[in-house]
């Protein structure tokens, strides 16, 4: 089967899904993420909200 | 089991069918035998507990040595206009959220027939298993990601707000006694949207693929396809789900609210499970009781109530 040419509403639709399925599966992965990160960032910055969206200064587990 | 077909075969087999339905019928017993027994142990013994709303019930003194009260406690629901306010403000709070969870319940049927629009197959595959995800962690854990969110002071939110200049400083979200209602239904949904689509994902899937070559080949359009085929084909069990949500409709479970509760919207968040819970642990164990048991006798109400209006408009019915 050959495949068909997108047509403009086709492909407006289609954006329109993948964006807005992003964005909900962003919600849903991005707190885990960010405990996760906070878990191995250094005390100091991720109390004082520095460590948002990347993994700054692993924290030392020599004390 | 290949069927019996000719004449000889079909003898045999009905020679040796009265044996084989007892024996199947004891075997089918014995299978459902465990889950009789936990229904009776989780479900109706705990109906002894009903006993405690005759009593001047505290915790610590044994029951024989309490005064029998009667009607008592159901009467002080209705006795005394603060208390009878107290619980029309929880019904009220009960009542929106469970008809907002019946109304949005739609979401998850649009999620599933959205989701199956995506043409590309890892994309799809991806989003399914990220949403399903909140789905297996508990209320306290989400409310602990809320707050580690949303919080005033160290908040990503408002970190990200301030430093955009958007608020000088941070909004309280968590503790705030505005959209209590909209935030809950929206966190709910967060944690059970992808879930709730999984059954309507498989119901989709289970549609016979030739209907949508007959509708192609005929023209139609894509939204004409999902409103023709897709939405007739799930329709049953978009039903199941809310004749069984509709039974629920009082009892919308305590963890949520339990864990989101704060002082400040506690006004618009204590549904009749958590109110249940909340008096009963500020050693009211009688009134509670009473309370509880007025919730699931309008429970079974409920759920009869909507059974006979499927049977009458639907044709079927689950009891």
């Amino acid at each position: 089967m050959k495949k068909k040419k997108m047509g403009a509403a086709e492909f407006t639709f289609q954006c329109i899904l993948y964006v807005l399925f992003g964005i909900f599966t962003l919600s849903c992965i991005y707190p885990f993420y960010y405990l996760f990160i906070n878990t191995i960032s250094s005390n100091d910055l991720s109390s004082a909200g520095y460590v948002t969206f990347i993994q700054r200064k692993f924290i030392s587990l020599i004390i | 089991m290949e069927l019996p077909s000719g004449e000889l075969d079909r003898n045999t087999f009905v020679r040796r069918e009265p044996d084989r339905k007892i024996a199947n019928k004891y075997k089918l017993f014995f299978m459902a035998f465990p889950f009789l027994i936990i229904t009776f142990i989780f479900y109706y013994l705990p109906i002894s507990g009903w006993i405690y709303a005759f009593y001047d019930f505290i915790p610590g003194i044994p029951l024989s040595d309490t005064p029998y009260v009667g009607f008592k406690w159901f009467r002080t629901i209705v006795a005394n206009p603060t208390q009878t306010g107290e619980v029309l403000r929880v019904l009220r709070n009960t009542l929106v959220m469970s008809s907002l969870g019946l109304i949005t319940s739609i979401f998850p049927l649009i999620f599933a027939i959205l989701l199956t629009e995506i043409k590309t197959g890892w994309y799809r595959k991806f989003v399914q298993t990220m949403t399903t995800i909140p789905n297996f962690i508990s209320w306290i854990l989400v409310n602990a990601l809320a707050f580690s969110l949303f919080s005033v002071d160290s908040g990503v939110v408002n970190m990200i707000l301030i430093q955009l200049g958007i608020t000088d400083e941070g909004i309280n979200f968590l503790a705030s006694s505005s959209h209590v209602w909209l935030t809950m239904i929206l966190w709910y949904w967060w944690k059970s949207l992808g879930w709730g689509a999984i059954l309507y994902l498989a119901g989709i899937s289970g549609i016979d693929q030739e209907l949508y070559e007959a509708a192609e080949v005929d023209g139609a359009s894509r939204f004409r396809k999902i409103w023709h085929i897709t939405v007739p084909g799930l329709m049953p069990t978009f039903f199941v789900l809310l004749l069984l949500a509709i039974g629920n409709f009082v009892n919308n479970g305590m963890e949520q609210y339990f864990a989101f509760q704060n002082a400040m919207n506690k006004d618009s968040i204590e549904v009749l499970d958590l109110y249940v819970y909340n008096i009963a642990f500020a050693n009211n164990f009688p009134f509670a009781t009473a309370v509880s048991m007025l919730k699931s006798i309008v429970s079974v109400i409920l759920l009869f109530g909507a059974n006979t209006l499927s049977k009458k408009v639907r044709g079927e019915s689950i009891i």
